[in-house]
């Protein structure tokens, strides 16, 4: 892969585009925050921003393709905090990430398996209603800020890029078993955001 | 009869490959009998719809240029 090459032409693309350019620095402040090293969080920020232009196709709306970069840089992230985690203290992000992925199964379901009385899911109002209404893509797009960065990047890879689980398994080096398991916990969040912050309110909060 | 967690397990796979005759057999089991399961499931389809319009692919044929429409 002339890697090179490929990292110049999206330079050269971000840096006529004020939308990228502000990408770039929020991503550049979020990764400078997370790895508390400028030269690790600039790298990080660049495969980002080439990993997701291998994809820019796939997202005609912007606050999606904003989204999905995020959902990147939050991943290579987390892989370089594992890498250096015998060096530094257990990372924020990461604590997070996996408590996360095993509190969401306890929160949802009661032991043995059946929904929580208060987490049974509700009717939903009108999704077609929604689909029309600004307000609502803001709920969505932050709803899929809120997921863990891994299952974030398995979802979209999943349902914006439409990647079958077999290129995605390869793409993030998990099994299948893996993203089976991220995918579900990814949705049962989402679920249970949207609703909560949507669809199952007598108005939009 | 199969819980409701590995119920969601299910419907979620189901969106991602096709599930075996005995696994929809056992899942609409499930569903039949499951008020929340079967709002689940409904709700999956949803989603799905949600983020392909999110992401804008369902809208590739409106003549509309998102990359000018939100352009400052």
């Amino acid at each position: 892969m002339p890697d090179h090459a490929n990292a110049e032409a999206v330079d050269a693309l971000f840096r006529n585009d004020a939308f990228v350019v502000d990408i770039r620095r929020q991503m550049l402040r979020f990764a400078t925050l997370q790895l508390g090293n400028a030269d690790l969080a600039e790298d990080a920020v660049q495969e980002a921003l080439i990993g997701a232009m291998k994809n820019a196709r796939s997202f005609a709306r912007r606050a999606a393709f904003k989204t999905w970069v995020f959902a990147i840089l939050k991943h290579k992230i987390a892989d370089q905090l594992r890498a250096r985690q015998r060096l530094v203290p257990v990372h924020r992000l990461l604590d997070d990430e996996q408590a996360s992925d095993d509190e969401i199964m306890d929160s949802l379901f009661k032991r043995g398996g059946p929904w929580r009385r208060e987490q049974r899911p509700q009717h939903w109002r009108e999704p077609d209603e929604a689909m029309q209404d600004q307000h609502f893509w803001e709920t969505f797009e932050s709803c899929l800020e809120h997921l863990p960065g891994r299952q974030a990047r398995a979802f979209m890879m999943r349902e914006f890029v439409g990647l079958e689980t077999a290129e995605i398994c390869r793409e993030l080096s998990i099994t299948v078993t893996n993203l089976n398991v991220t995918l579900h916990r990814a949705r049962l969040r989402l679920r249970e955001c949207l609703e909560n912050h949507w669809f199952a309110g007598d108005r939009r909060s | 009869m199969m819980s409701c967690s590995k119920a969601t397990r299910l419907i979620s796979e189901g969106q991602d490959r096709d599930l075996t005759a005995t696994e929809r057999a056992r899942l609409s089991l499930h569903t039949m009998m499951c008020r929340s399961c079967r709002r689940f499931e409904s709700q999956m389809n949803v989603l799905r719809t949600l983020a392909r319009t999110f992401a804008g692919t369902d809208q590739g044929a409106d003549g509309n240029d998102p990359e000018d429409a939100d352009r400052p």
